[in-house]
């Protein structure tokens, strides 16, 4: 038995060392739908409750929207439940080629090549793309899926300072002689809720004749005046020479992720991407809804009108009850407290209070960076959004937070 | 230790050793005795097969740089102390943190 005793032990205490250090992740169990309003189990076993839902990826409140789970019903019906294969041997139908043709006109980009995921994007493009002639050069805070697709390829990594465009100058000269670089950012930063410095990273690039890789899984379908992304949001359409996104977020929330840009480097990950060689083609019916949610957003903007406005609603809500908050543009809202207690705390009694979001602490963010990521929705009606914000103010009002900087809530409760 | 050599080597003048200079030499000398009496396989036989399988292979002395910490650990390879200490800084700097979903 390779399974044996010391083995077992060993693991069960690492679980235990975890839960002591309060960092086991904990599922909570949704009961229908995900949506704005949702019921939740929570600890396993008691009676399902009521909550608005403040930390989903559901930025279009597509998740459950009629259309887009009819659509999905359509796909299943007409294609079926699965391909049973990878793309290059049968796995590939008329309308994943469609879906890829869309996500193209959509991102305005060259080609695009669908991936189970955005992680599975992010693991496979680099490897396929560079070597140990050329150089990737990361914004420390991007996506953990790149920082695992950068460690796959053999290229030199580096990083630069979050946002520093002075030290990723310095970098790109650094590295004049190699043969390709290729700078490497987020569009809108998970932990944060900014967004990159575009405009000026293309700048740059052109002037050290790099590539660009932008990974704008939290802004595709609503940055911007069309809700492109970020490259709409800072002038620069056209000029990326990939993009990486979801339809796990906006584009849907089921699953599934894509690597769209220059017309060869796409086809090129078609050829060598091993996520993409070696995994199911994403099921017809998620490209089915992924479709039609692309029906929805291609030429009509109220629905990230919709999100834009409540993300503002949202956070001058919160600034107005006192919290201190990351300034930002992004649906993506955090809630400062910078003690991990504290916020594991405040998130529980919100909880409580019908209000579902989470703490976030070390090491999912910098030491004594603690805080609450809140999300809002286009399905987020305002109702939804006052009782939250009443929920919020009751809650720090218990804890004394309410009107406090990041000085004085690292002075009364420490980092 | 089982057996010594003792070897000299003139110094240009005015050059005094120090504690580097010393930790480089015991690097060269242990890295000589493993390569060329170390124990197991001869490395030359590797080598020869796996140019029969079609490999171009090149081996050479380097440096390793290691960090540890909780159950984090990066491991760099360089030319030089200097190169793979720098690598290694670079790793760790990709994910100081875990980062949001």
């Amino acid at each position: 038995m390779s399974y044996g005793p010391e083995a077992r032990q060993w693991y069960q205490q690492e679980l235990l060392r975890l839960r002591d250090a309060g960092l086991l992740k904990e599922e909570r169990f949704i009961h229908g739908t995900q949506g704005a309003e949702i019921e939740v189990e929570f600890p396993e076993g008691a009676p399902p409750r009521r909550v608005i839902n403040l930390c989903a990826n559901n930025y279009l409140g597509f998740s459950g929207h009629p259309a887009v789970v009819a659509a999905a019903h359509r796909g299943l019906d007409d294609r079926g439940y699965g391909m049973s294969s990878v793309r290059f041997i049968c796995g590939t139908q008329d309308l994943h080629r469609e879906l890829e043709r869309r996500l193209t006109r959509f991102l305005q980009t060259e080609d695009t090549l669908l991936f189970p995921s955005c992680l599975d994007a992010n693991a496979g493009v680099f490897e396929a793309l560079l070597d140990e002639r050329d150089v990737m050069i990361a914004d420390r805070l991007v996506h953990a899926s790149i920082v695992d697709g950068m460690r796959l390829c053999k290229a030199t990594q580096d990083t630069y300072k979050h946002s520093d465009m002075a030290h990723l100058e310095e970098k790109l000269a650094e590295y004049k002689d190699k043969r390709f670089r290729m700078v490497i950012t987020d569009g809108v930063f998970s932990m944060d809720g900014d967004t990159a410095r575009l405009d000026e990273i293309v700048a740059l690039a052109e002037r050290y004749q790099a590539m660009v890789l932008l990974d704008d899984s939290h802004a595709t379908g609503f940055m911007g005046e069309t809700g492109r992304g970020t490259h709409e949001l800072c002038g620069v359409l056209g000029k990326i020479d990939l993009i990486t996104t979801t339809l796990g977020k906006a584009l849907g929330g089921a699953s599934g992720g894509c690597v769209s840009g220059r017309r060869e480097l796409v086809a090129m990950c078609r050829q060598r991407a091993r996520p993409y060689l070696f995994s199911n083609s994403l099921a017809p019916m998620i490209v089915a809804g992924a479709i039609e949610v692309l029906d929805l957003i291609e030429h009509d903007t109220s629905f990230r009108d919709r999100l834009m406005g409540n993300a503002a609603y949202w956070r001058g809500l919160l600034v107005s009850a006192g919290f201190d908050v990351k300034s930002g543009q992004s649906p993506i809202i955090p809630v400062m407290l910078y003690n991990a207690k504290l916020a594991q705390d405040i998130a529980r009694e919100l909880l409580d209070e019908g209000v579902y979001v989470v703490g976030f602490f070390f090491p999912v963010v910098p030491k004594g960076q603690a805080r609450i990521r809140t999300q809002v929705s286009a399905g987020h009606e305002k109702r939804h959004l006052d009782r939250g914000i009443e929920a919020f103010a009751k809650v720090g009002e218990k804890h004394g937070v309410r009107g406090m900087g990041r000085k004085e809530l690292v002075d009364a409760f420490g980092l | 230790m089982v057996n010594a050599a003792v070897f000299s080597v003139p110094l240009p003048e005015g050059v005094q050793l120090d504690g580097s200079d010393r930790e480089l030499l015991e690097a060269i000398a242990q890295a000589i005795a493993s390569l060329r009496h170390g124990p197991g396989r001869p490395f030359t036989d590797i080598v020869t097969m796996l140019e029969a399988d079609g490999w171009e292979v090149r081996s050479r002395i380097g440096w390793i740089a290691e960090a540890r910490r909780g159950t984090a650990h990066e491991k760099a390879v360089g030319n030089s102390r200097g190169e793979a200490l720098r690598d290694l800084l670079d790793l760790t700097l990709l994910d100081t943190v875990e980062g949001c979903p």
